[in-house]
Parts: C-alpha cells; sequence; structure tokens
C-alpha cells in the first residue's frame, strides 16, 4: 500500500482509542454510547442507548417507527454476522392503490417499523446491561430538553414542505410562522420520552402489541391506512450469515439480501480484475473504473435483487471472481457506458439523458453508527426512517415517526423487488466489515440510499488500495451515478481528472465541495499488533466519534 | 448585526449540548472530563480529570512538572476568581547561573512545578468527587497504554534528539533504537501511574513536601539542578482577582500579571475606539488596524510585563478606556509601524529587520482547556511545560518531565522579567472568560507561546464582533506579527487581502493554511436562557469539544 502525495490532510484528527469507539452523526449519541462502554456495557448495549438518542437528536433520520440493518462481530469470532430489521409490508397493501406520491407522504408510506425489534433483539441476544440505564440519555434528553443544531435547523427549513400538510410533525419543528426552529434553541418531547419509557419497561411488546401498537394503528386506521395489529405483533427480525468475498487478501463482507450489499461486493470483485499498479487515488481512471464498475453490478442489481423468501438470486456467480472476469472485459477504459438507473424500469431509457428520478437525489436521509468495546465487539448499524421525517405521520401521541421505506420497493409488478403483501423491499442498507488472515480489521457503514452501495467501494478502495487513514478516506471526494451517464462528483477531485473524465464521455454535475448527498459515513479500524482502534467520522453532516 | 450565517461553514460542527461541555485539546482528555460530568460531577471535578488526562496523552504539553493558570467562574458564588499557579524560580536561579542555552534546556531551566498545587486547590475549593475518581482515567490509560496520534507521534518523533539526552526521558518516550512511537502505537507510562496513584493517596502534600517530593528533588540533584526541598516546600497556588475591560457591553475577564494576558484587554480597548461600522472581517483596512493595535500593546506588555511583587505593572492606566483613545491616534491608518518583536530584546535599532525566532514557529507546547457544568460553573485553564516535554527531563523514577519555563525569563539587567531567586515568569498565557448582563456566554484561550497574546484577540473579535459562532470563531484564519513590520498569515487569508496589507508596508509570510503556530484554541459559549452549550475545538491540532 502506497500513500499518494496528493492525498489532502484530513479537516480533523483521526479519534482513537483503546478502551472502545463510538461514531454517530450526533455529538450526543456518541457520548451517550461512550458513557455505556465507560459503564461497563458493551457495543451491543452502546448501539441500543445511540439509536435511542439518535431518535430524539436526529429524528428526521431516523426512530423507533424506522427500520435498519446492521453487520457485527463478536469478539473473537472469525467472521461477522447481521441482523435484519428492515421491516415487511404490511399484509393488506394493495400495490395497485399506491403511488410514487403516496409512497413518500401519508399513512400508505410504511413498512411494519423493525427499529425497536432490531435493537432489542440485539440487546436480547448479546447486551449485558438494563434497557432503563441505555435508554435513560435518550428519555433525559426528550424530557428535559436538548439543543436544536445548525444541522437540525438547516434540514428543518429545508424540508419545512414535507411535514407542513401534518401539523403535529410542524408544530414540533417551526414556529408559529413556519419557520424552523434556530440552532440553539433548547427543544423538548415529552412524548417520545414517555413511549422510550414504555419501551424501557415493558420491552418489545410495548412496540408491537403494547399501547404504543395500539396508538400506531388507531392512527393508521384514521388516516386510511392499512398497518394492523397483527402486521405489528408478528414482525420479526431475521439473524443472518453476512455474504463474503476475498479482495486481495482481505475478506470483506456485508450482509445478505433484502439488503442490496452485494452489490458492493461484486463492485470491488470488479475493481479487483485491475491490477493495484493500475488504480491510484483520484486519478481519472481510478475513477472511471470505479463508475463502470459500478454500473455493471447496479444493473445486476436491479435485475436479481428481490425478497428472498421469494426470490433466488445467483449470489454464487455473482460474486465469483470468473464473474468478474468476465464483467471486466465489458468495461471500457475509453468511454462512459450509460446505465439504466437505480432502480427498477420496466421501460429502460435507450437514450442516456433521460430523466431522472427527483426523489433519489436528496440522499441526506438515514443515519448510520459505528460502535466497538475493548473486547472486540464491534458493530455497524444504518438506520432509518426512508425520506426525512419518513411517511411524516406520527403516530398518535406516540412522538413516534413511521417511515415510508415501502418506496425501496418496486411498483412494477414484474420486478423482481415489487412490492407485495408481507415481502421485505430490497433496500440499500448495508455496511462492510473486513478482516485479514481470520480476524477484524475494519468496519465502514453509512447512510446515503442507493447511492450507499456505490459510495462502500469508493472508500474502501481508499482504504484497501490507497493506504489512506480512515478519516482521509471518508473525507476523500466521492461521487454518486444516477442514470445514463449522468454522475455527480464532488468538486474538490483534482482539475485533470475532471477534464479526463468528461473527455471520457461521462455527464457530470459538479457537487458542493463537500455534499450532504454523499455524506455521513463513519468506519473504525482496529491496529491488529496495538490494539487501537482509529476511527473516521464524516465532516459532511455533524457526526462525532468519541473514543474512551 | 451579523451572525453565523455570513460565514464560511466551520470545518466541523459545533458541539451543543445540555448537561455540560468540555473542550480540550485531546479527545480523551475531553471524554475523561464528559464521563465525570455524567457521573455527577462539576466542572472543577472535570477540569482535575481532563488535566490528569493531558498529562498522559498529550504528554509533550502540560503536566504535573509544569505550570499553568486559571480563570473560574462559580455559578453560585456569582463570581469570577483566578488561580495562578504558575510557578516561581528556584531559590538558586540567579542570573548568573544562566545562559541563553541553559536556561531553556535541561534541568537548570525547571521552575518549581504549580500544576499539582493548582489542580488540587481547585479541587479542594470547589470540587465534589474524590481524586480517586478523577485521576482513574489518567492512571488507566498511564497503565494500559493510550493510542498515540498522528499529531503526537510527530512530536514525540521530532523531540527525539532532547529526549535521547535523558536516559529517564527516553526510556518513556522513545523505543530501544531511541525513536518515537509511530500514530496508532499504544504508549505506556508506568511511572507516572504510580506518581498519580501517590497523588490520589496523599495529595498535593505528597509533591510538595512527602516521598514524592523527595523522589524528585533527587532526580533534580542527580543532574545537578537547582530545584530543592525547600522551592517544593514553599510552594502553593494563589487566588487572585482577575482583571477586566469591557467591549461593547461584554465584560471580558482573563488573568492578572505575573500573566501577561493584559495585552488581549488591551488590544479590546484599542480595536473598541473604531465604531462597529468601522470593523469588517477579512477586510484590509479592519486588518490594518488590528495589527498597529496588537503592536502597540505588544510594546507595552515588553516594557511592563513581569512578576508584579518585583516591578510596578501600571494596570489602571493600561486598560483605561482613555489610554486606548490616545493610543489609537498613535496609529497611522495608512501606514505599518515597526515592532521590536515579541519579547524583550535589548540594542535593537528602530526599524532594524531582527533574525528570525524559532521558538516563535514552534507554535508553543503548551495545552488549553474548559469544562462547564449543567449548575453554570465553567473553568478556563491554560497550562504548559513550555517547550515540548519541558526540560526534556523527566525527574528520577517520577514519569514526571519538568518543565522549562526559566527560558521564558529575560537574562538582560534592565528587562522587567528579568530571572530571579522565587521570581514568577511573564507568562503569556490568557485564559479568557467573558459575560453579558451578568450572565457567563465564552471562555476561550489558546496555546501559541507569544501568539497567544494576539491570536485571543482575533477569536474575541471573530466572536464579540462579527457573530461567529465558536468553532468558526477558531476556524476564521489568524495572523501573528514576529518583528519589525513582519507579519505570518494563515494561507487561507485571500490573496487580494494579503496584496492590500503589503501596500501598508506589512510585511506578509504565508504559513500554512492551517498553521499550529498560530494556537489551537478551545472554547465553550453558553445561552443560559435555553440552557445550550456550545463548544469548538482547533483543527490546528488534535482539540475536540464534547457535550453531555
Amino acid at each position: 500500500m502506497t500513500v499518494s502525495s496528493h492525498i489532502p490532510a484530513s479537516t480533523r484528527p483521526v479519534v482513537m482509542g483503546t478502551n472502545g469507539m463510538v461514531s454517530t452523526g450526533s455529538v450526543l449519541a456518541s457520548q451517550a454510547g461512550a458513557g455505556v462502554l465507560a459503564d461497563g456495557g458493551n457495543a451491543f448495549d452502546a448501539a441500543v442507548a445511540v439509536c435511542f438518542v439518535l431518535g430524539v437528536v436526529e429524528s428526521y433520520m431516523t426512530g423507533p417507527g424506522g427500520t435498519g440493518v446492521a453487520v457485527y462481530t463478536l469478539a473473537g469470532e472469525s467472521r461477522p454476522r447481521a441482523i435484519d430489521f428492515s421491516g415487511r409490508v404490511p399484509k393488506a397493501t394493495d400495490r395497485s392503490l399506491l403511488t410514487n406520491e403516496n409512497l413518500d407522504l401519508g399513512i400508505l408510506a410504511p413498512l411494519v417499523p423493525g427499529n425497536v425489534a432490531g435493537w432489542l433483539a440485539l440487546h436480547e441476544r448479546h447486551g449485558s446491561l438494563g434497557l432503563g440505564r441505555l435508554l435513560q440519555p435518550a428519555i433525559d434528553y426528550a424530557e428535559n430538553g436538548f439543543p436544536i443544531t445548525y444541522q437540525n435547523s438547516a434540514v428543518f427549513a429545508e424540508h419545512a414542505g414535507r411535514i407542513l400538510p401534518y401539523p403535529d410533525a410542524a408544530t414540533l419543528f417551526l414556529d408559529r410562522s413556519g419557520r424552523a426552529l434556530a440552532p440553539g434553541t433548547r427543544m423538548r418531547w415529552p412524548q417520545l420520552g414517555t413511549s422510550m419509557r414504555l419501551i424501557a419497561d415493558q420491552g418489545r411488546d410495548a412496540f408491537y402489541t403494547g399501547a404504543i401498537a395500539e396508538e400506531i394503528v388507531r392512527t393508521s386506521e384514521e388516516m386510511g391506512g392499512i398497518l394492523t395489529a397483527e402486521d405489528l405483533a408478528t414482525y420479526e427480525p431475521e439473524f443472518q450469515d453476512c455474504l463474503k468475498i476475498d479482495y486481495r487478501g482481505y475478506q470483506i463482507y456485508a450482509p445478505p439480501l433484502p439488503s442490496g450489499g452485494f452489490q458492493s461486493l461484486a463492485h470491488l470483485k470488479l475493481m479487483e480484475q485491475f491490477a493495484p499498479g493500475e488504480l491510484a487515488f483520484s486519478t481519472a481512471d481510478t475513477v472511471h473504473a470505479l463508475i463502470e464498475a459500478a454500473k455493471l453490478s447496479i444493473t445486476d442489481r436491479i435485475a436479481y435483487a428481490g425478497d428472498p423468501d421469494v426470490v433466488d438470486v445467483p449470489l454464487d456467480g455473482l460474486l465469483s471472481g470468473a464473474y468478474a472476469g468476465s464483467q471486466r472485459q465489458r468495461l471500457d477504459m475509453a468511454a462512459a457506458g450509460a446505465v439504466a438507473g437505480e432502480t427498477y424500469d420496466s421501460e429502460r431509457p435507450d437514450d442516456p439523458l433521460a430523466a431522472g428520478r427527483p426523489l433519489d437525489y436528496d440522499a441526506g436521509h438515514t443515519t448510520h453508527l459505528e460502535v466497538a468495546d475493548r473486547e472486540g465487539n464491534v458493530i455497524s448499524m444504518t438506520i432509518t426512517l426512508g425520506h426525512y421525517f419518513g411517511c411524516c405521520v406520527l403516530a398518535g401521541g406516540t412522538g413516534i415517526f413511521l417511515n415510508n421505506m415501502m418506496r425501496m420497493g418496486d411498483l412494477h409488478p414484474d420486478a423482481p423487488g415489487a412490492i407485495a403483501p408481507g415481502r421485505r423491499p430490497v433496500h440499500a442498507m448495508g455496511s462492510t466489515q473486513v478482516f485479514r488472515d481470520g480476524r477484524f480489521i475494519l468496519s465502514l457503514g453509512m447512510p446515503g440510499g442507493w447511492a450507499i452501495l456505490q459510495r462502500n467501494v469508493q472508500i474502501l478502495v481508499n482504504l484497501l488500495d490507497f493506504g489512506l487513514d480512515v478519516q482521509q478516506a471518508i473525507e476523500a471526494p466521492q461521487f454518486r451515478l444516477y442514470v445514463g451517464r449522468d454522475v455527480h462528483i464532488e468538486e474538490r477531485l483534482p482539475l485533470q481528472t475532471r477534464r479526463e473524465l468528461e473527455a471520457r464521455g461521462h455527464e457530470i454535475s459538479w457537487l458542493e465541495p463537500w455534499s450532504m448527498r454523499v455524506s455521513g459515513a463513519h468506519a473504525i479500524h482496529l491496529d491488529p499488533e496495538s490494539g487501537v482502534y482509529s476511527t473516521g467520522c464524516d465532516v459532511r453532516r455533524e457526526g462525532l466519534a468519541i473514543g474512551i | 448585526m451579523a451572525n453565523w450565517k455570513d460565514y464560511p461553514p466551520p470545518s466541523r460542527p459545533v458541539a451543543m449540548s445540555v448537561n455540560g461541555m468540555v473542550a480540550s485539546a485531546h479527545p480523551l482528555a475531553s471524554t475523561a472530563g464528559i464521563k465525570v460530568l455524567a457521573d455527577g460531577g462539576n466542572a472543577f471535578d472535570a477540569a482535575v480529570a481532563t488535566a490528569a488526562t493531558l498529562n498522559v496523552v498529550e504528554p509533550f504539553m502540560s503536566g504535573v512538572g509544569g505550570i499553568g493558570i486559571a480563570l473560574v467562574y462559580h455559578a453560585g458564588e456569582n463570581r469570577v476568581r483566578a488561580l495562578n499557579f504558575s510557578g516561581r524560580a528556584p531559590r538558586a536561579a540567579t542570573p548568573d547561573r544562566f545562559d541563553e542555552a541553559t536556561k531553556a534546556t535541561g534541568i537548570l531551566s525547571a521552575l518549581v512545578p504549580g500544576n499539582v498545587a493548582g489542580w488540587l486547590t481547585l479541587h479542594e475549593t470547589y470540587g465534589s468527587m474524590d481524586r480517586e475518581r478523577l485521576f482513574a482515567p489518567a492512571i488507566g490509560y498511564a497503565e494500559d497504554g493510550f493510542p498515540v496520534s498522528r499529531w503526537g507521534s510527530q512530536i514525540m518523533c521530532g523531540m527525539a534528539g532532547r529526549l535521547g539526552a535523558f536516559g529517564s526521558s527516553a526510556a518513556i518516550i522513545l523505543d530501544a533504537a531511541g525513536s518515537g512511537p509511530r500514530p496508532g502505537a499504544r504508549l505506556v507510562m508506568p511511572q507516572l501511574a504510580a506518581s498519580f496513584r501517590a497523588l490520589v493517596r496523599d495529595g498535593a502534600e505528597t509533591f510538595y513536601r512527602g516521598e514524592l517530593a523527595a523522589r524528585i528533588v533527587a532526580g533534580v540533584e542527580a543532574l545537578d539542578g537547582l530545584l530543592t526541598a525547600t522551592d517544593l516546600e514553599d510552594y502553593q497556588a494563589e487566588w487572585v482577582e482577575p482583571i477586566s475591560t469591557t467591549y461593547r457591553g461584554h465584560q471580558v475577564f482573563t488573568h492578572p500579571p505575573n500573566s501577561s494576558a493584559f495585552q488581549v484587554l488591551q488590544t479590546l480597548n484599542l480595536m473598541e475606539t473604531y465604531g462597529a461600522g468601522e470593523l469588517a472581517w477579512q477586510e484590509p483596512a479592519t486588518l490594518h488596524r488590528f495589527m498597529e493595535a496588537i503592536k502597540l500593546c505588544v510594546t507595552d506588555r515588553i516594557e511592563y510585563g513581569g512578576d508584579p511583587d518585583h516591578i510596578q505593572v501600571p494596570l489602571t492606566g493600561l486598560l483605561s478606556k482613555e489610554y486606548a483613545a490616545a493610543q489609537r491616534r498613535r496609529i497611522d491608518p495608512e501606514r505599518a509601524a515597526v515592532v521590536r518583536g515579541e519579547h524583550y530584546t535589548i540594542g535593537m535599532p528602530a526599524g532594524a529587520l531582527t533574525s528570525g525566532d524559532s521558538q516563535a514557529f514552534d507554535g508553543g507546547m503548551t495545552t488549553h482547556f474548559s469544562a462547564a457544568d449543567r449548575d453554570g460553573n465553567v473553568v478556563t485553564v491554560t497550562q504548559t511545560l513550555g517547550g515540548g516535554f519541558g526540560s526534556a527531563v523527566a525527574a528520577g523514577d517520577t514519569g514526571i518531565f519538568l518543565n522549562n519555563m526559566g527560558g521564558w525569563f529575560d537574562l538582560e539587567e534592565d528587562s522587567p522579567n528579568r530571572i530571579g531567586p522565587g521570581r514568577r515568569v511573564d507568562f503569556v498565557v490568557a485564559p479568557t472568560q467573558v459575560f453579558r448582563d451578568g450572565r457567563f456566554v465564552l471562555s476561550i484561550g489558546t496555546p501559541g507561546s507569544w501568539g497567544i497574546l494576539q491570536t485571543t484577540p482575533q477569536m474575541l473579535l471573530n466572536a464579540l464582533e462579527f457573530g461567529m459562532n465558536v468553532q468558526q470563531a477558531i476556524d476564521a484564519p489568524r495572523f501573528r506579527y514576529v518583528t519589525g513590520t513582519q507579519v505570518t498569515m494563515e494561507e487561507r487569508f485571500p490573496t487580494e487581502i494579503r496584496q492590500a496589507l503589503a501596500r501598508y508596508g506589512h510585511e506578509v509570510q504565508i504559513i500554512e493554511p492551517w498553521s499550529a503556530a498560530v494556537g489551537g484554541a478551545q472554547a465553550i459559549a453558553a445561552d443560559s436562557e435555553q440552557g445550550i452549550f456550545q463548544g469548538g475545538a482547533d483543527p490546528r491540532r488534535d482539540g475536540f469539544a464534547f457535550g453531555l
């Protein structure tokens, strides 16, 4: 591994720790997790504490009404595990009634929320401290107040239009004249505090069969929704085995379906076809290869991915070196190819300039957390409400936003990921963990919609092939493909690289130097010699890593 | 009135919180302080835990062998107090014992260390937790090892030559080949841990009069140093009245002489003589006025700064608004004046250039931190070993690096800051607290040797005049006037501005965009009405602000 000389210095130092690490999208959430670790809790305990705090302080990104997935390594084990709590389509769903609009806003959009079930299943299986201790920081912030941050205020302002039609939501974050709460305001949220007290006392039953479930179902019925008590009561997360590839001497793992994580692994396998000397940080060849390889992997994901309960995905082939070799032949280093898009579309555009899907453009929603403890447990979790504030419906008086993650499924009946009752839509949440010689060395994850699956690879290549440290690897300019030859790239890319990419036919939209659209990554690296954790945390959002 | 929206976004998010904030030069030290607050300790407790942890994780900057000063606001007493623990020259420290080299490096350069007296006086006066709890994080890192950051590695490797001259020092920091630790290594300091355990058991008594004192003196005697048991025995920290001035309705407090922080207040007075409309951020006329004001104030400080027990510091005059108005008339709005330098020198002809001063460019091996708790107490501390690892001597088997603050005295007969038995050094640090309408609003300070007294008013104006938030106020590019008409400026000052300043006759020297030579500030702001803290830390070094 060589470090290219033109890698810019990072904007903040790598945070290190010997007794544990927490990196999240909020300083208060990270601190809550670090406090749990310092009090003797393990990574799973800390992750649960973090999740509930994020539901208060980053309430437009995640919450008990959302969904998620986690990859985690148990201390001493030679490969990670996964847990899927990405929700299910309510059984009474009628696809013919769904539109892009009602999948975004309103009571038809939510999947059965998986977060509380997933968090508490992890806690029950691997945690050590009581729920009362773990939910205490979140309850305290909800009841006694928490600061509205600069990012909070900006999101409220920018997305006020989403919540204005929903007075319960609007009154939380906007003043009487519709203006966002200013940074530095202290907000209290007693309803959410009460709901979390119920969960702390009664566990998952509070949410899936108890008082919160009743409020969810009542609200759904009142608003013409279809979520039933049975949908909630029967929801179960699934503990899973991770998918694995070998990559230049590393073992890289990602969660299986319904996560689309295999796209990242197939993409990496394709990158492995390039000799190490062919690639270097931020060169046009490298960025071009990453983009073209992404297009091939995205196309396969769209063609094959669906709920594993009903769809058989040829994963062995897709992740094989031989297949990657054949795909490499299709990758033209001289010219940009056109891609059909990020999701299934029955009318594949011949025209590479076909209209994009503006809904997908704003990838600022969803959040991610990484936690490691002194024993060597490391968890990487991505959680979401879908779009900002989910479907914008609060479940009665619970203070809980319902997600709009049904929209990750396809409306077209022929799509392998078509929305259907009881199914799990394929989603983009998928962290990676990397091992070497059977020992954990790296955990990486991020929010960002379908771009997660592309950015996993960009950051891993920065780390594993170019030798950037965890902070530099996350800060390096990132890109995101949409449809055709359309690619959005942060404008910090070197000028020469930009020109060469344009010459190869990429239709590039230059994002701000640091763009929220490719934001929010966190990574933990373990130095196998010293046992020191090093953590990188994205500067494009308000996250902070804290070590102990 | 301008506010944070009018300036570039901060390099990292402002840490925001409701239950307390700690901002220090190292993330593990900030976390140690925060955990004390989380466990029910107050800001004084947190400050002690943070200071002790800094001794381990940032061992080159400060520690129990060093000196410092504190500014504290006690909410219950509703007053600001200053605590002086800036050490004293040993009784045997007559000027004839030194030359320029021996007063800067090696055992002769050590003043009586004041930090233990300072920390434990803070603790005994206002602390609430026992010493064992407060030193636990520091002892843990010293015994089990702490992770070496990239910046820490750079400094320790850079100091290998100085440390290598002393066996007791090399054994702590360097490996068998005489090299400093790599980034990501884990460094243990068992001797220091044992010394901390003695402090926990016996308090300041052991350091100044007991077993630890005897071992320190033995280490000093082995190298023919000046420090004696009597010097230690006599030492105590002193509560003193802070000095203050007003700046457009704010009351700004700092430490009285022998700190020369009065230079900061004088500069504010001078800048206040310009109307609010006459000052603008990154505007050549404002920068010219600022530089000229600083030069006048530096000149006064060199003339008047020193130990008030031995010289007369005409503070009333220096800090009066009338004096500021008179000084203002000495500023040529068109032309840069010639300044003699940043510290006392003899025989310099007016207008002559002097040789560069390398010590001015090491950025100052000092550290600044502050802690604020939910009751409204705020502790603001700047402490140092002088140079990196101070004298480079670890005293005997104590693991304690002794300071080299003797180097900050002058040997010249006419200097008000001449070294002499029992004298206190002209201490160029400036921990600062700002109040408005009797309520605490801001704590700020920085390391940076003589530059501290120039960069602190720049940050104060960023916040108080220009309306930046704490992180922006720290991030904004800084300048430092060196000597003659030479001014160093961070590269982020736009070229047009640098060119315009050159037309005034300033000789602008560019330093890196983010240069540790202009400090490493930490700040905490509070809005007592909302009950919100905002914390900022300097990306130029390893600083982090964490909230609870």
